[in-house]
């Protein structure tokens, strides 16, 4: 079963201007998948798609086999999502935030409390708890945000750049806690600019330029000659370069 | 409806917890304006005006400063509330929620309704201070505060929406619009002492029926059939009710 299935995607914004052009993917369910692109590519448009926040022009999206936007509750329970962009009320604590992240998912005071608590432990956030978000340093906000993600123990976790700003040490503490989600069984998609992050956890990568999908395989045959990098650096120059005018 | 009942009210309870923090101008500030106006106008300005429909000026204009109030704090906290969800990019968050969108309305309702319950027991708390006591139908009042809350808190949202990213926008419609509504609702004044000619002005401004309900619960006395006003202030709430389920399902001026 697909985790994740997109079909026909086509995305176009306001001004007309089309960034997602007929997108096709599906990541099977448990899935350690990458998404990468240069800036602008449409990495976060996609996510945006698949998680609600834009709505797609045309095509299909289905998350665990619920369509994102007809049958959209089921789709979005099933979603744990780590935004590029700090999307929390900047004066609420740290603890406040993943309590009522457990709670727009339906969990009880007693079940939110618990996993509060797991999650402060597991982010090291605990002599964090009762500060207010604006007052974090940018590794530590974003922990919370990862943190937040998960507070629903969601099957399919959507990671946008969540090392981004983050110590070298964090960083592979949260490698670390990646991997054991997904020996556990979770399907994750990771977006990162850190292409050393996206060799060492997954296990198939897409390459995205200008709203289409240009490269898509496993990452040991990706990597079976070169590095990631390389294959990356050629993918992108083999089809045409970048677009800086595309709208991520 | 509620087929995610701990997520709707999570919505609620995080709504709340921000008006909390802004409790100066949710609640202090109506208080203050309150207080200024009924000693201002009640009290110093009032002992010159024999009476009013026959009850005492005090009498008369504290239901109009208490509605005046509830409706200005109440659009103003849900307003800034939802440009500042939107500014900080809160309301992107409430769109990946398993939550329909009936229900993320009406949450924001609810907290409206709340904090307009408290305005109005703030408010009538003050009143007695100026040795106004009467309530004269509590039931009516509460259900009267109870839609003019859940009316001006979604209006509100809606133009906290609308408002974009220009602070600019966002005090057009309660400067310039529902102030000035407000002002010539009848707060102060009856309708029957404005000049025949221009009494339609009155009777075409939906606050004018706002504050003449309020009065109604208060004192008893209403100037305009209660059938009209229900009907006018009714039909406003299900006209906003509708445009924000409209917004949050289309994603007007919140999806790109």
């Amino acid at each position: 079963m697909n985790a994740i299935h997109i079909s026909a995607l086509h995305k176009s914004y306001n001004t007309g201007k089309e960034v997602i052009h007929g997108m096709d993917l599906s990541i099977p369910t448990g899935q350690f998948f990458g998404l990468l692109g240069p800036n602008g590519a449409g990495k976060t448009t996609t996510i945006s798609c698949i998680t609600g926040v834009s709505q797609p022009t045309s095509g299909t999206i289905e998350v665990n086999g619920h369509n994102v936007v007809t049958d959209y509750r089921e789709a979005r329970g099933a979603i744990g999502v780590s935004p590029q962009e700090f999307t929390v009320d900047m004066f609420q604590s740290v603890e406040e935030i993943l309590d009522y992240a457990g709670g727009f998912y339906g969990m009880r005071a007693a079940a939110r409390k618990a996993r509060v608590e797991e999650m402060l432990d597991q982010f090291e956030l605990k002599p964090h708890r009762r500060k207010s978000f604006r007052f974090l340093s940018g590794g530590l906000k974003r922990r919370v945000v990862v943190a937040k993600a998960l507070m629903h123990d969601p099957s399919v976790i959507i990671l946008d750049e969540p090392t981004a700003g983050v110590d070298v040490e964090t960083r592979r503490e949260l490698w670390e806690y990646l991997r054991k989600l997904h020996q556990s069984g979770k399907t994750i998609i990771l977006t990162s600019h850190y292409l050393e992050e996206v060799e060492a956890l997954c296990e198939r990568v897409a390459i995205i330029n200008q709203g289409a999908i240009i490269l898509d395989d496993t990452m040991s045959n990706l990597t079976q000659t070169a590095k990631l990098e390389d294959v990356y650096l050629k993918a992108i120059q083999d089809d045409g370069g970048t677009d800086k005018n595309f709208k991520d | 409806m509620f087929e995610n009942l701990i997520g709707f009210w999570t919505l609620v309870r995080r709504e709340l917890n921000r008006t909390k923090r802004v409790i100066g101008q949710a609640i202090v500030a109506p208080l203050i304006t309150a207080f200024l106006y009924l000693f201002v106008f009640g009290y110093v300005v009032g002992t010159a005006v024999q009476s009013m429909h026959g009850m005492p000026y005090m009498s008369f204009i504290f239901p109009g400063v208490i509605a005046m109030n509830l409706i200005l704090t109440v659009f103003n906290t849900t307003s800034f509330s939802a440009y500042m969800m939107k500014f900080q990019k809160i309301l992107d968050d409430v769109l990946t929620l398993p939550l329909s969108y009936t229900e993320v309305v009406l949450s924001m309702l609810v907290s409206g309704l709340i904090r307009g319950l408290v305005i109005v027991g703030v408010l009538a708390a003050l009143a007695l201070v100026f040795g106004v006591n009467t309530v004269v139908h509590p039931w009516f009042l509460l259900f009267w505060t109870m839609l003019l809350s859940v009316l001006f808190g979604l209006l509100g949202v809606i133009v906290g929406i609308w408002a974009d990213n220009s602070f600019e926008k966002l005090a057009l419609a309660g400067t310039f619009i529902l102030t000035p509504l407000s002002f010539i609702g009848g707060a102060f004044y009856s309708a029957s002492s404005v000049p025949e000619k221009l009494q339609f002005i009155i009777h075409f401004n939906p606050i004018y029926y706002a504050i003449d309900g309020i009065r109604y619960g208060f004192t008893g006395h209403h100037e305009a059939s209660m059938l009209t006003s229900f009907l006018v202030i009714g039909a406003l709430t299900a006209i906003v009710f509708t445009i924000s389920v409209w917004i949050f399902r289309t994603g007007w001026k919140l999806r790109s």
